[in-house]
């Protein structure tokens, strides 16, 4: 059995550059590299985050037909987001209620805040990403495997 | 702990720290706001559309055209709408103009557009005021926004034009500013009321009471611009439905810049059965008349005062209106004025830190109203004029009288300023 996703190297690089990105880098070297890093890191991210969310709270391994739809149901959400203005408005208001309770805990704001959020279709370079939770999880899983065979071996 | 709980837990770790740094904290955004634009219009059926344009200027140079990977959005907003309950129809009240702006490096960008007010083309006679607030913004996702941008936001707001039948300048309070009367025909419910809606003034409200008083017989309410109040028709229709309204200030203005104007007619409405016939009778008065003076008061250093009177006695006047000085003063002190009151009034025209050096232009200058009480002799006010220090080098003040009357000659144009030591 593979180990979760969410701890693969390709993961965790994934969430440390979204956050170096958007909270140092961007300000400090605005620019179309700095512009694009969280769109890769967070398309990456986000199935990894589902699949990895969903195995800890039923404790089994989802398929990998599953990996493959929630990749998929992430990267039509992307597209839709870049290239529609409902889908823009969408991600707006959607993100915006998903920040509530933390706005509401730091800073005790009392009502739903949409973010801002311009469809970009130049954004879509970084579509590929949605599915390198497909590709890890068979990297997981034979290290998982390696991992089990040495643990036995030793 | 053995390795599997130990895994367990740091997947629960990055799983959590994963979700915020998606969701919770991303994107971190930071906005440039112009300023705020504020704007009043008149719909009526005579002027049944209005169009604002405006025009949006942005800049920022700072970035790569390749693009800044900044998300930056241009965003009208309008707040502070009001307008009475006509349903008038306000075309893009809110919403944004979108610039090419994901790789947005622009210098003196220009967007306009217009803010079309229409009147409901079913209402036959009455007026709206529709005031707002406009405002411009460039939002980032960054925490940062760029040093050099910047957003202007302009409007061209056409000039009201005030029929010169329906100018209101100010009186005393017990002169009524407008009559209506009301009748009634037809058998009134008991429940039913008069609805009676002011929308406020054609100037800025500032310069202006914020309220009216409407009286009917022996009783009165006060009415604020947008907020109706009803009358129980009973009130009204005793003996018969027939009444006059009349409306009056309910409270002194802070100045006498007018003229302005009470929207004419009221919005009166009944509900219920029955028809209401209703006509205004405004009451015309006469353009102010004024006579400006400009005296120079030299205070001479004295330790230990801390206020003064300014006396201002004009000559007589031939009239029973009450003429008014508008009392506007420069003061060149290291200790300034603090306040001016008048009659156990406190009006505050503002803090006063002038700091007074050689050479520079005086920094401190305020101005308030006071009515000049008039006897058969002669019209006059006293200003006690309070300074926050005691005063320790010489000071002058630049008094700048203008003396404001309605419905009467200036006779002499003659103004005594005078300092004296209350004590």
């Amino acid at each position: 059995m593979r180990r979760s996703l969410i701890l693969h190297p390709v993961a965790l690089t994934a969430l440390v550059v979204l956050v170096v990105n958007d909270h140092i880098l961007k300000d400090r070297y605005p620019g179309l590299a700095t512009g694009k890093f969280s769109d890769f890191a967070g398309l990456a991210l986000l199935p990894v985050l589902v699949v990895s969310t969903i195995e800890l709270a039923s404790r089994r391994r989802l398929s990998r037909r599953v990996l493959w739809l929630i990749s998929s149901a992430a990267a039509l959400g992307f597209v839709f987001a870049e290239t529609t203005a409902f889908g823009s408005l969408l991600f707006e208001h959607g993100l915006g209620v998903a920040q509530f309770p933390v706005r509401l805990l730091l800073s005790g704001a009392d009502s739903v805040a949409p973010i801002r959020h311009v469809a970009d279709v130049a954004d879509l370079i970084a579509l590929p990403a949605a599915f390198i939770a497909c590709l890890i999880s068979r990297d997981a899983a034979v290290g998982s495997r390696e991992s089990d065979h040495h643990h036995l071996t030793v | 702990m053995n390795r599997s709980h130990f895994q367990r837990l740091a997947t629960i770790l990055v799983i959590v720290a994963g979700w915020i740094a998606l969701v919770a904290t991303s994107p971190p955004s930071s906005t440039i706001e112009s300023e705020e634009f504020t704007g009043t219009v008149i719909v009526s059926p005579e002027r049944p559309e209005v169009r604002v344009p405006f025009d949006l200027e942005f800049t920022q140079d700072e970035h790569d055209p390749g693009g800044s990977g900044m998300t930056i959005d241009v965003v009208h907003s309008w707040t502070d709408i009001a307008a009475s309950r006509l349903p008038v129809t306000i075309q893009n009240p809110s919403g944004s103009v979108e610039v090419d702006s994901r790789y947005f490096v622009c210098r003196d960008c220009e967007s306009s557009g217009e803010l079309v007010i229409e009147w409901p083309w079913w209402e036959t006679e009455g007026s709206v005021v529709v005031t707002w607030v406009a405002s411009a913004a460039l939002s980032y996702d960054t925490d940062t926004p760029p040093a050099d941008a910047s957003v202007a936001f302009e409007m061209d707001v056409p000039p009201i034009e005030i029929e010169e039948s329906r100018i209101h300048p100010v009186e005393a309070l017990d002169e009524p500013i407008q009559r209506e009367e009301l009748s009634l025909e037809g058998e009134p419910d008991p429940a039913d009321h008069f609805r009676i809606a002011w929308p406020g003034w054609h100037v800025d409200p500032k310069e202006v009471p914020n309220s009216v008083l409407v009286r009917w017989g022996d009783q009165s309410a006060t009415l604020v611009p947008g907020l109706a109040v009803e009358i129980p028709v009973t009130d009204l229709c005793i003996p018969d439905c027939e009444a006059e309204l009349t409306y009056f200030l309910d409270r002194e203005p802070s100045s006498f810049l007018g003229p302005w104007e009470l929207i004419a007619p009221l919005t009166a409405a009944f509900v219920g059965g029955g028809t209401v016939e209703m006509s205004v009778n405004n009451i015309p008065v006469p353009s102010a008349k004024s006579a400006a003076i400009e005296r120079e008061v030299t205070i001479p250093p004295d330790p230990g005062q801390e206020e003064l009177v300014l006396t201002i006695v004009t000559d007589p006047i031939h009239d029973e209106i009450a003429p008014v000085a508008r009392v506007s003063y420069v003061a060149t002190a290291a200790d300034s004025v603090a306040w001016v009151e008048y009659d156990r009034l406190t009006t505050r025209v503002g803090e006063h830190s002038a700091a007074y050096v050689d050479g520079e232009e005086p920094k401190d200058q305020d101005s308030t109203s006071v009515p000049l009480l008039c006897d058969q002799l002669e019209c006059g006010a006293v200003v006690p004029i309070v300074f926050e220090n005691e005063l320790t080098e010489a000071a002058s003040l630049l008094l700048d009288l203008d003396i404001e009357v309605f419905h009467a000659d200036i006779v002499g144009h003659q103004v005594h300023a005078s300092l004296t030591d209350p004590e």
